[in-house]
């Protein structure tokens, strides 16, 4: 009995730390595992650790050649996220299969690179689709170099696309230039055409990669050198499976140096935007999840497996957002889609925001006909935008069956003819029968033929 | 009953007779229950027992409503509505019926007995059928034939849950009863015969025969001048109400109006009204005046008979054969035109082999049967005449129609013994004149000519032991035969194999079982399989998941789909199996024991016909080598090795031979290259003991956004992209921009 009360009070007890402190969307997801070049270095990120404990997560500090380390025992995962600090040198308990495989099984992933780039943060970018340039190049920017004497360190200005990984607020203020942000490192370009890695931060139109040893003196001449634009800063990679992976070509960016940096007058806008990199990453926004989803003939209320085919449904989804320590309702800033696919999408539309709201909770919904074509149909939601949110993908398969043999009209008007004419010869016959069996001819007696 | 009083005109004896073959014909199909289990057989019996579960458990409207979304995935299929459920209603009348009557036994069982049990109805409506034939010797002969004949064994031992178990009964009792139903000129007999005709109907496309053999038999007896009120009054009874009755089922619905098979029939229907309608004006009519009549009424009647057919066929209105039906006339159309009917082995041309072996003592008395049919020729015989010609017509066009053949043999067979045991075993008469009358009662002409003989029958003992003796022995050796092939070739439920050891000891290939009750235990619910249709119906009925074709092949385009996503590379059958929501690949493959009826076997048939619909990506000529040779060995063609059927059934072959060994193909006597395949869309999943059943499952789309094969070597390879080793152009940069908005 007392052990039990002793339970609960602990019960009690974690969930109240757990409920003061912890903000990524999953409390329960909040371990992260720091790993450095070497453990003096942690002096370096004091300010960006502090702020990541005091967000609830729970810190696990190593060095990348402690071989102690797993990122997953028995299966499963040991850290939620890794923050991969470690930018020069490799450790054999984080090769790229082993952080390839903790991604695959959901764990998010910061990477934060150097113009020392070791081979290992190169192997495990190329297989989500980032190329890191070679060790010994840097990112160089003669008209955006705020530090005399520092020709490396840069002030990066370019965001692209929309999305919610970097608030608007911070991105205007950031390429404005009323917060410089302070880079050091190297550039990376995205390979090929995939499409779950988005760039955050690219380099201005007067960027360059080149060797250090140059010290920004000379540029590259060769046609496939990273310039501009195709230089990306800092890439976001979500997986199918949610996993987020974070690239960003400077381990600086997360420095104090950088963050407490005065340039002029300003501060530099390096902890704000560092931190926000980390909130994405380790999922504390942008995470959407569906609470339910729901589909029923338009005057019931109730689902069912299996619809007839022509017949009028509302199929909703319920869909919640995580972002500022909080779930909200979700109202997408572009259309969600509704998918009835048998082979071929037979219907696909834009869902339309219901007035079904909730504290926590936004619901599309769409009122459709089902085709006119019976099959195994999958009902599916597919939202994939480059925003920035967690994917939704949800697939139901409902088979539509034809009418059944009851369901057709009883009488039809147009056959009334053929009912009646079925109604006269029965009544005919009927009637004739009763004259050939009871008409007595007494004229004549019938000749019964023998044949 | 004018004859000798032969032991078979006591009813009692008749009766014990019927009831010992009875007995012997279901116990002779119980081989396969008692070497392996009471288990349901090969394929389609799967789907009916599976229907049958279901029309049990849900009950008589919704199996007409069923709606099964377990076959031909996505498009589902309309059960109700595609099937004859006259064998899954018998079943399930039988197994409620026990019920009530408080023996409650399996579904299951009901299932597997049913074909037996109506094999010794069918041997009953045998014997009622040769009586009307000939006389009830004769009948029993002919019953205690179908009971044992392997012709009809074949597709009636117990397991042998399929169709023709209850057509074969059906179509002999409404045979006995149209005879009846003629000889009579009994309405009541006519409907009976449209009674059972329904029935039948309701059990099997087979029907199509009877309504066809039929309006052949009254048409001949209206050419041969045998016309009567008699023919008259059955044929339209049966016609009508048959007719009417048969659009009852679903799946017939209103092609009796419209479609080529049944047009036959109808046009009889016409004709014997036409015919009837003229006896009567004949009668009120001289000779003279209708002759004239007569003349002008025929010519004018038919040239609009066959004008009206002709225009309705051409506007479409009355279709055209079907595929099936033309292959039953042109043997290499369906090779030509439909490769899937011509991919399954028994609609394959009958080798004449087959019919010694299925028919054996009865095929060189076929055509004695038939002689003393033609030496009578009463109507009745001409029946037995027209369905022995259209019978074996089709027996030898298509391997499977032996089944229909076998019942008329039998009939003719047990006639042409009959006649020599009725001379051979009466003893002869000593007031022979009275004996003679009576014998040749119903040919008046024929009594003169006997008369001149003062004895009649043999006296020797000698001569009827020179024919009874060896009579005897070919009907010992007969059932014999029977009982060899039924137990040899017959009794095999194809789910389950045996092989012998060298010692005699049997030896179980449980293989299919095994594989399917993994995939029933091991898969979610939902997960969708790819195998080749042969093994659709085993799939849905053992493993209880969804399957995208299966043995009703009522879809030609999917079962080319799934034969072009066995016959491509793997790179283009990936995209194929991810839209068909494929999540396992099931594959027999019997090299390892020497299974010949593994899919590589029926690999070309795949490749056929996939070639059929998707020319641009399926091509047959790439699956030979340049010498024109089918093979898998080293000398295979790159097409050929690089197919998901060649890959999933030689994956990881050579490892059961060790590193030293060197793999063999038992089924194609070919060496198997000891390459290592492999294979980065699927990973296995399970293989069975002796390999015959493999099960692959389909890799999701990787989580990075990789492909497949990028994915799959990671790790393996040196990594290759690099920028400084790769220049990418400007250009591809853009691109990139591009894609972020």
């Amino acid at each position: 009995m007392g052990c039990r009360i002793l339970r609960i009070v602990v019960a009690l007890v974690i969930c109240f730390v757990a409920g003061t402190f912890a903000k990524p969307a999953n409390p329960a997801l909040n371990k992260v595992l720091v790993v450095l070049n070497s453990l003096d270095q942690q002096t370096y990120f004091s300010r960006f650790l502090d702020s990541l404990e005091k967000r609830g997560f729970n810190l696990t500090i190593k060095a990348i050649s402690d071989n102690s380390v797993s990122l997953v025992t028995w299966e499963e995962l040991a850290f939620n996220n890794l923050l991969l600090l470690a930018d020069a040198t490799s450790g054999a308990s984080f090769t790229p299969a082993k952080v390839i495989d903790f991604v695959n099984r959901g764990g998010n992933v910061l990477v934060a690179a150097s113009s020392q780039v070791s081979e290992t943060i190169r192997d495990i970018a190329i297989e989500l689709s980032a190329d890191f340039d070679e060790k010994g190049n840097s990112v160089f920017d003669s008209f955006n170099s705020p530090v005399k004497g520092k020709s490396d360190i840069i002030s990066a200005k370019k965001f692209t696309g929309e999305h919610i990984i970097i608030p608007p607020t911070l991105q205007g203020q950031i390429s404005r230039g009323e917060l410089p942000l302070l880079f050091r490192g190297v550039g990376h370009r995205l390979t090929g055409k995939n499409p779950l890695i988005i760039p955050v931060l690219v380099g201005n139109p007067t960027s360059f990669s080149y060797l250090d040893s140059t010290k920004g003196k000379a540029a590259p001449l060769t046609p496939g050198s990273l310039v501009g634009s195709s230089l990306v800063l800092i890439s976001a990679f979500q997986a199918r499976n949610n996993a987020r992976v974070v690239f960003s070509g400077s381990v600086d960016l997360f420095k104090n140096e950088l963050a407490e940096a005065i340039i002029g007058d300003k501060k530099t806008a390096n902890a704000q935007f560092a931190s926000e990199l980390a909130k994405w990453a380790f999922q504390e926004k942008g995470v959407l999840k569906v609470i339910n989803t729901f589909h029923h003939r338009l005057l019931e209320n109730q689902q069912h497996g299996s619809y007839r085919i022509k017949e009028e449904l509302l199929y909703e989804i319920e869909l919640s957002a995580y972002y500022d320590d909080v779930w909200h309702p979700y109202a997408s800033s572009s259309p969600i889609q509704f998918t009835a696919t048998m082979l071929d999408p037979y219907i696909r539309q834009n869902m339309t925001l219901s007035s079904k709201v909730t504290d926590t909770t936004s619901t599309y919904t769409l009122p459709f006909l089902t085709p006119d074509v019976y099959g195994v149909f999958t009902f599916q939601v597919e939202h994939k935008r480059r925003e920035g949110y967690s994917w939704i993908d949800e697939k139901e398969v409902v088979s539509i069956h034809p009418f059944r043999h009851d369901e057709y009209p009883r009488f039809l008007s147009a056959a009334f003819p053929y009912y009646a004419n079925v109604f006269s010869i029965m009544a005919g016959f009927v009637v004739l029968s009763g004259v050939v069996l009871y008409h007595k001819d007494s004229t004549t007696v019938a000749k019964v033929k023998t044949n | 009953m004018g004859t000798a009083k032969t032991a078979a005109d006591a009813v009692w004896l008749r009766v014990v007779i019927l009831v010992t073959i009875g007995i012997l014909a279901v116990s002779s199909r119980l081989f396969s229950v008692i070497r392996f289990e009471s288990v349901i057989h090969e394929f389609d019996p799967w789907f009916n027992y599976r229907s049958t579960m279901h029309l049990v458990n849900k009950g008589f409207y919704e199996f007409l409503n069923w709606f099964d979304d377990f076959s031909w995935y996505p498009l589902g299929r309309v059960v109700g509505g595609t099937v004859y459920p006259g064998i899954m209603i018998t079943a399930g009348a039988a197994h409620w019926i026990m019920n009530k009557l408080n023996f409650p036994v399996d579904i299951r069982n009901v299932c597997v007995f049913l074909a037996p049990f109506f094999s010794a109805f069918t041997a009953v409506a045998c014997y009622l059928l040769t009586t009307e034939i000939k006389d009830a010797s004769a009948g029993l002969l002919a019953a205690a034939f179908i009971g044992i004949a392997p012709g009809y064994i074949s597709r009636s031992v117990a397991g042998s849950y399929d169709n023709e178990g209850i057509a074969i009964f059906l179509l002999m009792i409404t045979f006995y009863c149209w005879l009846k139903a003629f000889k009579l000129g009994s309405s009541l007999w006519g409907g009976l015969t449209a009674l059972f005709y329904f029935y039948m109907v309701s059990a099997w496309g087979g029907y199509v025969f009877i309504i066809n053999l039929i309006p052949l038999h009254v048409f001949a007896l209206l050419l041969m001048g045998r016309f009567s009120a008699r023919l008259y009054v059955s044929y339209s009874t049966f016609y009508v109400i048959g007719t009417l009755s048969s659009m009852e089922i679903p799946f017939v619905g209103f092609q009796p109006t419209w479609t080529s098979e049944h047009m036959a029939a109808l046009g009889v229907f016409g004709l014997v009204q036409i015919v009837a309608f003229v006896e009567m004006i004949r009668s009120h009519l001289s000779a003279q005046e209708f002759k004239s009549l007569f003349h002008g009424l025929i010519a004018a009647i038919g040239a609009a008979g066959v004008a009206g057919v002709v225009a309705l066929v051409a506007s479409g209105k009355i279709a055209p054969f079907t595929g099936r039906f033309y292959s039953l006339w042109d043997t290499g159309y369906a090779k030509k035109y439909i490769p899937i009917i011509a991919s399954v082995s028994e609609h394959q041309p009958t080798a004449w082999p087959s019919f010694f072996f299925d028919l054996q003592l009865l095929m060189p008395l076929f055509p004695a049967g038939i002689y003393f049919c033609f030496q009578e020729l009463r109507d009745e015989h001409v029946f037995i005449i027209l369905y022995a010609v259209t019978g074996s017509y089709f027996a030898s066009v298509m391997v499977r129609l032996i089944l229909t053949l076998t019942p008329c043999v039998c009939i003719a067979s047990a006639f042409a013994i009959s006649k020599i045991l009725d001379i051979y075993i009466a003893p002869p008469k000593d007031i022979p004149n009275d004996e003679e009358y009576d014998a040749t009662a119903n040919t008046k002409d024929k009594k003169i000519e006997r008369s001149k003989t003062i004895s009649f029958g043999i006296h020797e003992i000698d001569t009827r032991l020179s024919v009874l003796i060896p009579m005897t022995l070919v009907l010992v050796l007969f059932a014999w035969h029977c009982t060899w092939v039924t137990s040899n070739a017959y009794s095999s439920p194809s789910i389950v194999l045996a092989s012998q050891g060298r010692d005699g000891s049997q030896h179980i290939i449980d293989d299919f079982r095994e594989a399917y009750y993994w995939l029933r235990q091991n898969s979610a619910p939902n997960d969708k399989i790819l195998s080749w249709w042969d093994y659709g119906y085993q799939i849905t009925g053992m493993a209880n998941r969804t399957v995208l074709v299966d043995n009703n092949t009522w879809n030609n385009t999917h079962i080319a789909t799934v034969g072009k996503a066995m016959s491509c590379s793997e790179d283009v059958s990936y995209p194929v199996m991810r839209r068909h929501d494929v999540k396992f690949v099931l594959v027999i493959f019997g090299a390892v024991l020497g299974y010949s009826g593994d899919d590589i076997n029926k690999f070309l048939w795949m490749v056929r016909i996939g070639e059929g619909v998707y020319p641009n990506d399926v091509n047959e000529r790439k699956f030979f080598t340049d010498r024109g040779e089918y093979r898998v060995d080293e000398s295979a063609t790159p097409t050929m090795k690089n197919s998901i059927m060649y890959k999933a059934s030689y994956y990881r072959f050579h490892e059961l031979y060790g590193p030293n060994g060197s793999p063999y193909d038992r089924v194609r006597n070919q060496a198997i290259p000891k390459k290592p395949i492999s294979l980065h869309i699927m990973d296995e999943a399970f293989t069975s003991e002796n390999f015959i059943v493999r099960i692959y499952q389909v890799k999701d789309l990787d989580n990075l956004g990789r492909s497949l094969n990028a994915a799959a070597s990671f790790g393996k390879t040196k990594r290759k992209k690099r920028i400084s080793a790769k220049p990418v152009a400007v250009g591809k940069h853009r691109n990139i921009d591009e894609d972020e908005d």
